[in-house]
């Protein structure tokens, strides 16, 4: 009677039905992993720059003086973007993807007082965003 | 003289019911794949529907697209609230031709947001072609299919998709 190292039967059986079970799951699961990756990059570029252009707006809404500081995360999913501000919109680019979002009209300067037609934000930065008058806004790096 | 072996052996009982198990499971395979099959491509068909819905409505859209709608289209390049309702089987007949059935689903959607005919049309398409995409992909057809995946092919079907009605 050796009772030592055997397995049961009812064991390989119960393995063998689990290894069956998962692949299956696995290889169904694995096309709707992809989609919820994808959308999970897309939704967090929309976050992003909904949330900068938020600030945007809540600068040039506030008056003359008012300033705030936003930190931009270093990659989105390992990826690096680009935020662009523009007069009345901001657009957001990165893996080959592109969106945009609203803000209220603005005058964008540089650090000369002068007018500029676009002004890019570049990851992992940190920027001041200033109202200097009448929704004269200037960004620059902090 | 009669033999006393009773290590190793395999009671009748057990043979019975591991043929009857065997047999059962002959009878009934063909049955539960076919609709197996449609499951999976009704699953798959709806997350298709949300990956479209997702994009339409987060407006995060590939660059040469988001060109593209900033010069004609410009209502699309905001986000926008769509609402998925339901996925129909609009007509189902046998193909001789594939000798495959051939399916042609609706899809349902509301929106507050988006009343042109023009912008439902390009976010209708969109929703309709990651419905065939994620079809597609789910039975590894790609090679059967075109570049827009229509029709999206399964083993024992063929899917179509018609135009999306908006509410």
């Amino acid at each position: 009677m050796d009772n030592k190292g055997i397995f049961s039967l009812d064991f390989l059986l119960t393995i063998m039905f689990i290894l069956i079970i998962s692949i299956t799951i696995v290889s169904l699961g694995e096309n709707n992993l992809k989609i919820a990756s994808n959308m999970e990059f897309s939704v967090e570029n929309r976050l992003l720059i909904d949330s900068v252009s938020n600030s945007i707006n809540q600068v040039s809404s506030q008056g003359s003086g008012f300033s705030k500081i936003i930190k931009l995360p270093p990659n989105i999913q390992q990826k690096s973007y680009l935020i662009t501000v523009y007069k009345n919109n901001i657009t957001i680019e990165s893996d080959n993807k592109k969106g945009t979002s609203s803000i209220f009209p603005i005058q964008l300067v540089d650090n000369n007082d002068l007018n500029i037609y676009e002004k890019k934000l570049y990851n992992g930065e940190t920027y001041i965003i200033q109202n200097l008058e009448n929704n004269k806004i200037n960004i620059r790096e902090y | 003289m009669i033999l006393k072996e009773n290590n190793g052996q395999i009671s009748i009982e057990f043979i019975f019911i591991i043929s009857f198990i065997i047999l059962l499971s002959f009878v009934t395979i063909n049955l539960v794949s076919n609709e197996n099959e449609l499951n999976i491509a009704m699953s798959a068909a709806r997350s298709g529907i949300n990956e479209g819905i997702l994009i339409d409505s987060i407006a995060i859209y590939p660059k040469s697209t988001f060109d593209d709608y900033l010069k004609n289209k410009e209502f699309l390049i905001h986000p926008n609230y769509i609402k998925f309702e339901k996925i129909i089987i609009r007509n189902s007949e046998f193909d001789s031709k594939y000798n495959k059935t051939r399916i042609q689903l609706q899809v349902y959607v509301s929106s507050t947001t988006v009343t042109e005919k023009n912008d439902q049309n390009a976010l209708g398409d969109r929703i309709n072609y990651n419905l065939r995409k994620s079809i597609t992909t789910s039975f590894n057809t790609s090679h059967l299919s075109n570049a827009l995946y229509n029709p999206a092919y399964s083993k024992n079907y063929i899917f179509t998709t018609t135009n999306v009605v908006w509410n």
